[in-house]
């Protein structure tokens, strides 16, 4: 299904990152394309949460690149093209360098994200979760007047629709469900309309089925929009059944990539990570 | 829904609970706003002076046959406070006239709402002149010496003390950053030039009123190298300058004129650390009482009473309730503008004697001492005394016109 | 030369006892997370106790420091006492309301010191053997403070030793660090937060006790150390050991170099210091960002409810009552009424920023007092009529808002709040000894309404007409893309951020709107009174706006109205009836911290909604 040839949608290269002189990234590099879902995995301390938080920009990272758009068309490239009336499609996306921005920059560039421990607004009701990301994608946050639950509601019931909450829309978030949490979270990744969703660990702490109902969830949402993703996970099962592409991590370092099959039988991979946990 | 139904109920029983009016108003209540809770030590002695002085009236048969009755509230030293106060007892107790002990501020503020609504008030415990000068009215008294007639007195005695040895000197002042602060060094500076002492003033210190950082502040002053201090400091901040600056060796050969240094609540706390030879206020009631018969029985009463010896902001109290006495008795009535009339050269009996609230501003002639402050035995002392009076140590009377005509 | 050597040894010698008390404050808070305001009550109990040993032991020789000493002690096991007996009863309510309950402690405290001791102040005897000076560089330094300087090395030498070689120490350091292993301790817990509170009274017992031979012992001794040993801690970092110690440096030496400077702006110094360390290093010298982000979000997370129509329906009812209410009661009642209803839109602009908005305001009496100069200067200075003068109070108070507010976002949680304590203190410093242009603290007096508010119905017509507009977008606010845009940063700071929300801007924005409010309030205050004064920008003023604000409930939109309403009557009818006023609202504003931790508004509702569930 997924087309390696498509062009990449997020480009890493050469991350780096220390700690107090410890290198936790050294030098990773991988694409993630339209479409594509990308499971970023690794052993505790191999450095997949610093890539994750280097490229949702939690943390700078001290070299490499974080590119949004890497194949699209530059500025200069637009102007040229459009001179010689060549340029045909002018609403495409510019490239986008993206290193150390801050979340809130990425954010608006249209790239979504969860979290590892649910973040909602708790607070709010479910469908206001939901029309609160919309009110901060269009900008509203300025507006002193008129009510903030009447904006949107259509529109956000229409996303709790498509991750199965729409039942839940009035609940207050305190009383929801883990797994229902994390399908809010969902919804309020993908209300700004991302092109790219970045998942830290999706499924952490939840039962073996509510993590194939959501995993599921996810890869319909990928596929139907046409959206890429790149998430972490420990969670074995939901990598190789659903994941495109696997990129292993180790000190640091990429040891491995491909596919499921890839993954699986592959010797290093086997020995540093697999080994101990699927014996 | 019920909870806001509650709220209101609530609101309206409290704001209808206010409104119930007292209707036995047999006694004449006098409703005194202190600070109590921020000046503690002044406004104890001097609401038992007052408790005292209506004990007293009342065994005698009250005034115009009717006893009065003391309404104490607590300012805690905000003048805002004091204003609502003010406007509660006036209102809600129904009192018929105002007394207070308070910080300047707030006797300055009450002042101003005495002369809008009409209410007479009485001052006792506010040195600063302003309250009848520049902000005063008719409505307002004081029994207390002001801060001109304090520094008038020091000066005296100085000069009287120091001859020539005042004349052409580095003078530095040191006095809280509060309205009493201000009136007695600006004082200071008008009263010694027009005694033409010619003063250099060389440096001048404003700590927060009982917030001196001690050790820092005489190093700056002595710094200057002044010949005499001028300081007008008062509660605690008064101990800290005295141990440091004696620690400091800033008091040798200087000439101190600290009018505020001698009230007896300084006396207690200072004990055998008095420091000798400055000017101050002072009051040697045990050796005035000798002269003064009418002290001599005060004294012996109130201790006999209290089992406390008499303090200055004690005497101020007991003189106010008096002077409401004595005005109301003139008066006739307690008919707010009656009063005020009746504070005109009005007559009232003092431990010190019958006493005058002068016509044109309603401040208590009184008479005060200024002294050098010394240690005898172990225990601190005026010494060299002299006595002074208020109505003698006063700007000339067009002077005082024209401050409170505002001009 | 000499003299500026003089100068600083005795600004180190005020800051040994700074460093005393400090230190305590902020191992306190470095275990127990309480901010503890009833820290300077402990000082002033250990100066009053050391006088008292004095007196019983005789103040010579050995039995001197002896008394200094077991002054110290007996503080410590009343600290103790404090802390089993109150403190950990509120441990889980979230941190602004331990604030609140040490408050509560400071007002009991004040009471009963003054029935112990009395009202005049005590002075103790000289040091034995240190009551003199020695010559430096041709200059008498008082020995003591001296002395002062070697003690305070030693007790942090002491300290540092304790902290680092015993198990005790081992245990405060890493509960300091880690707020997760505080929770693994299990019940050794709570006797290392009772022997943490006891080392820190001690300290601070230490400290007043120490200051026998230098000052008198008075009954004001409390607020005035506590808020320099604040400053102290903030600066350093809170529960910083070393930051404690530069920071009391800092100050101490700042402020002896300030008097010669500045004589006139003593009490701005210390703020501006202050606000100064705070800008570039926002968590003070060693603090961590860390150790704030645990209970920021504990300050309020319950849901809010735009009113039903029903509710609608009450206000209506409750506004014609108000509409009525000349009718029904005399004129002081239109006075309280104002005045009632004035501090309730204060109180409600407070909590539009420490509810919705999630940030722990702790000087809102800086807005409230800019709005009343604004009008009382633009009166005494410009002769400008009420409508104009009363349209600049909240044009000031926003630009106040926002100029510190700039600054205050920077920071979070206590640091924040800390900051807004000294922007607030600064201004209050500079609008008392400014005397030219304020009036210090006469203030400026005879601004009065004009001709056709100044009837006391029609004057209260007018406040209620203001300041129910104000409540009311306020109000309407909370509701908004705004209002919920604020929220979602305090509900979930991480969370908003990746939807593109900018959380400084929003908290900025809601720093100045809520500042407007506050100022308009400060602007109609100085109408009832007639006259404007420090204390509108005073501690008091600020406590007061918190006090109304937390009573009535941060998670109810009625709470500040309740809050402010019974508060108000609360305060004015205790001190009526008594003269140990303070005692008795102390006592009273510790049951609603221990036993209605959700505020007044916020434990009926939960009653209500019990109450529904038992009968359904």
């Amino acid at each position: 299904m997924s087309d390696a040839f498509s062009p990449p949608l997020l480009s890493v290269s050469g991350l780096r990152k220390s700690f107090g002189g410890v290198q936790a990234v050294g030098g990773v590099a991988f694409d993630v394309r339209l479409g594509q879902i990308v499971a970023l995995i690794g052993a505790n301390g191999a450095g997949k949460t610093t890539t994750f938080n280097c490229i949702n920009g939690q943390m700078p990272p001290d070299g490499g690149k974080v590119i949004y758009n890497p194949a699209a068309l530059t500025t200069e490239e637009r102007i040229r093209l459009e001179r010689e009336g060549e340029l045909s499609k002018t609403d495409t996306p510019l490239p986008r360098d993206i290193t150390g921005r801050s979340p809130r920059r990425i954010a608006r560039l249209g790239i979504g994200r969860t979290f590892q421990i649910t973040a909602t607004f708790a607070s709010m009701t479910v469908i206001e979760n939901v029309q609160m990301v919309l009110i901060a994608q269009r900008k509203l946050w300025k507006r002193l007047w008129g009510f903030a639950g009447k904006l949107f509601r259509d529109e956000a019931m229409a996303l709790l629709e498509t991750v199965g909450l729409s039942a839940q829309a009035e609940r207050h978030t305190a009383t929801l469900a883990y797994g229902d949490l994390k399908r809010l979270e969902l919804a309020m990744a993908l209300a700004n309309g991302p092109k790219l969703l970045l998942m830290d660990e999706p499924t952490a702490g939840m039962g073996v089925e509510e993590r194939d109902s959501l995993m599921r969830l996810v890869h319909k949402v990928a596929k139907n929009q046409n959206i890429g993703i790149l998430f972490t996970e420990h969670d074995m099962d939901a990598v190789f059944n659903y994941a495109d592409w696997i990129i292993v991590l180790h000190r640091g370092q990429i040891i491995a990539r491909g596919n499921a099959e890839t993954i699986k039988a592959h010797p290093q991979v086997r020995e540093v990570y697999l080994g101990k946990e699927n014996p | 829904m019920r909870k806001i139904l509650l709220c209101a109920a609530v609101l309206l029983g409290i704001l209808a609970h206010t409104a119930v009016a007292a209707d036995a108003k047999k006694p004449i209540k006098i409703g005194y706003i202190n600070a109590h809770t921020a000046v503690a030590f002044m406004v104890q002695s001097n609401s038992q002076g007052m408790q005292f002085a209506i004990d007293e009236i009342n065994a005698k048969g009250g005034v115009l046959g009717r006893p009065l009755e003391l309404v104490s509230r607590d300012s805690k030293g905000d003048p805002g406070e004091a204003v609502r106060l003010a406007e509660e007892l006036r209102t809600r107790d129904n009192v018929d006239v105002l007394i207070n002990c308070d910080f300047s501020s707030a006797s300055i503020a009450v002042g101003g709402w005495a002369k809008q609504n009409h209410v007479p008030f009485v001052v006792t415990g506010s040195e600063p002149d302003s309250i009848l000068w520049q902000n005063g009215n008719d409505y307002i008294a004081r029994s207390n010496p002001g801060g001109y007639a304090w520094v008038s007195g020091s000066l005296q005695k100085a000069t009287e003390v120091f001859g020539d040895r005042l004349k052409n000197k580095r003078w530095v002042s040191i006095a809280p950053s509060i309205e009493f602060g201000h009136a007695v060094v600006q004082s200071a500076h008008d009263q010694a030039a027009a005694r033409g002492l010619n003063p250099t003033w060389v440096a001048e210190q404003w700590p927060a009123y009982d917030k001196l950082s001690a050790g820092p502040t005489i190093a700056t002053l002595e710094r200057a190298n002044p010949d005499i201090v001028f300081a007008a400091l008062f509660g605690t901040d008064v101990v800290k300058f005295i141990r440091e600056a004696r620690k400091r060796d800033f008091i040798k050969d200087r000439i101190f004129i600290f009018p505020s240094l001698g009230v007896p609540e300084h006396f207690d706390m200072l004990g055998a650390e008095m420091p000798k030879g400055w000017v101050t206020i002072g009051f040697p009631y045990d050796e005035i009482k000798l002269k003064k018969p009418a002290l001599a029985d005060f004294m012996q009463r109130y201790e006999a009473a209290y089992h406390e010896s008499v303090k200055t902001y004690l005497v101020t109290g007991y003189d106010g309730i008096k002077i409401f006495a004595a005005a109301i008795e003139k008066a006739g009535s307690t008919d707010p503008e009656k009063i005020r009339v009746a504070f005109d050269d009005l007559r009232f009996n003092t431990p010190y004697g019958e006493q005058t609230l002068r016509k044109i501003d309603h401040q208590a002639t009184i008479p005060f001492w200024v002294g050098v402050s010394d240690v005898v035995d172990g225990k601190p002392k005026i010494s060299n005394w002299t006595e002074f009076n208020v109505g003698d140590n006063s700007p000339p009377d067009d002077v005082i016109l024209k401050l409170r005509s505002g001009k | 030369m000499s003299f500026l050597f003089i100068q600083l040894l005795t600004g180190l010698s005020s800051a040994a006892v700074l460093f005393l008390v400090a230190s305590g404050l902020s191992l306190i808070f470095g275990v127990t997370r309480i901010l503890n305001f009833a820290h300077g009550s402990l000082y002033m109990l250990g100066a009053y106790l050391a006088y008292t040993m004095t007196q019983w032991l005789g103040g010579e020789g050995l039995n001197f420091w002896l008394s200094l000493f077991l002054a110290a002690v007996s503080t410590g096991v009343i600290g103790a006492a404090i802390e089993m007996l109150i403190l950990r009863r509120v441990y889980h309510v979230p941190e602004l309301f331990q604030l609140l309950a040490t408050f509560a402690i400071v007002l009991i405290a004040q009471d009963v010191t003054l029935h112990t001791w009395g009202p005049e102040d005590l002075m103790g005897p000289q040091a034995p053997g240190l009551s003199g000076s020695i010559s430096l560089l041709g200059k008498p330094f008082p020995s003591y403070d001296l002395f002062l300087i070697g003690f305070a090395l030693v007790v942090l030498a002491g300290l540092y030793a304790l902290l680092n070689k015993t198990h005790f120490g081992v245990l405060v350091r890493a509960a300091t660090e880690d707020r997760e292993m505080v929770a693994n301790l299990g019940t050794n817990q709570k006797w290392l937060f009772t022997g943490v509170f006891a080392l820190g009274s001690f300290l601070a017992g230490l400290g007043g006790a120490l200051q026998l031979p230098r000052e008198s012992v008075s009954l004001t001794m409390d607020i005035s150390m506590i808020i320099d040993a604040f400053v102290v801690v903030v600066i350093g970092g809170m529960g910083s050991l070393r930051g404690a110690a530069l920071a009391s440096i800092i100050v101490g030496v700042v402020q002896a170099f300030g008097i010669l400077i500045f004589p006139q702006i003593t009490l701005v110094l210390l703020f501006l210091i202050m606000a100064i360390v705070l800008v570039f290093k926002p968590y003070g010298l060693f603090g961590s960002v860390e150790d704030m982000t645990v209970d920021k979000t504990q300050l309020s997370t319950g849901a809010l409810k735009p009113p039903s129509r029903h509710m609608n329906y009450v206000w209506l009812v409750m506004g014609a009552a108000l509409l009525a209410l000349p009718l029904v009661v005399n004129s002081y009642g239109l006075v309280l009424a104002s005045e009632m209803i004035i501090l309730a839109l204060f109180a409600a602009s407070l909590h539009f920023i420490m509810g919705p908005g999630g940030i722990g305001v702790f000087g809102h009496a800086l807005y409230f007092g800019l709005g009343a100069y604004a009008v009382a200067l633009m009166t005494k200075y410009l002769a400008v009529s009420m409508p104009v003068a009363l349209l600049a109070a909240p044009i000031a108070a926003v630009l106040g808002a926002l100029v510190f507010g700039w600054f205050c976002v920077r920071s979070q949680g206590i640091y924040l709040a800390m900051l807004t304590f000294a922007f607030a203190q600064m201004v209050w410093a500079v609008a008392f000894q400014w005397y030219g242009v304020t009036g210090g603290d006469n203030g400026l007096l005879g601004i009065w309404p004009s001709q056709w508010a100044s009837n006391k119905a029609a004057f209260y017509y007018f406040v209620l007409a203001l300041s129910g507009a104000s409540i009311f977008i306020l109000r309407h606010m909370i509701f908004s893309p705004y209002g919920y845009s604020l929220r979602a940063v305090r509900d979930q700071a991480k969370r908003a951020e990746a939807i593109g929300l900018n959380a400084r801007v929003l908290q900025w924005m809601g720093l100045g709107l809520a500042g407007a409010f506050a100022g308009l309030a400060g602007g109609l205050f100085v109408y009832s009174k007639g006259s404007v004064f420090p204390t509108t920008l005073d501690i008091n003023t600020t406590l007061d706006a918190f006090v109304m604000t937390l009573i009535g409930g941060l998670n109810s939109l009625s709470g500040p109205l309740v809050g402010s309403v019974v508060y108000t009557w609360l305060k004015s009818e205790i001190s009526r009836q008594t003269e140990l006023w303070r005692l008795v609202l102390g006592v009273i504003i510790l049951s609603i911290v221990i036993f209605f931790p959700q505020g007044i508004v916020g434990s009926f509702n939960q009653w209500l909604t019990k109450r529904k569930g038992e009968i359904a």
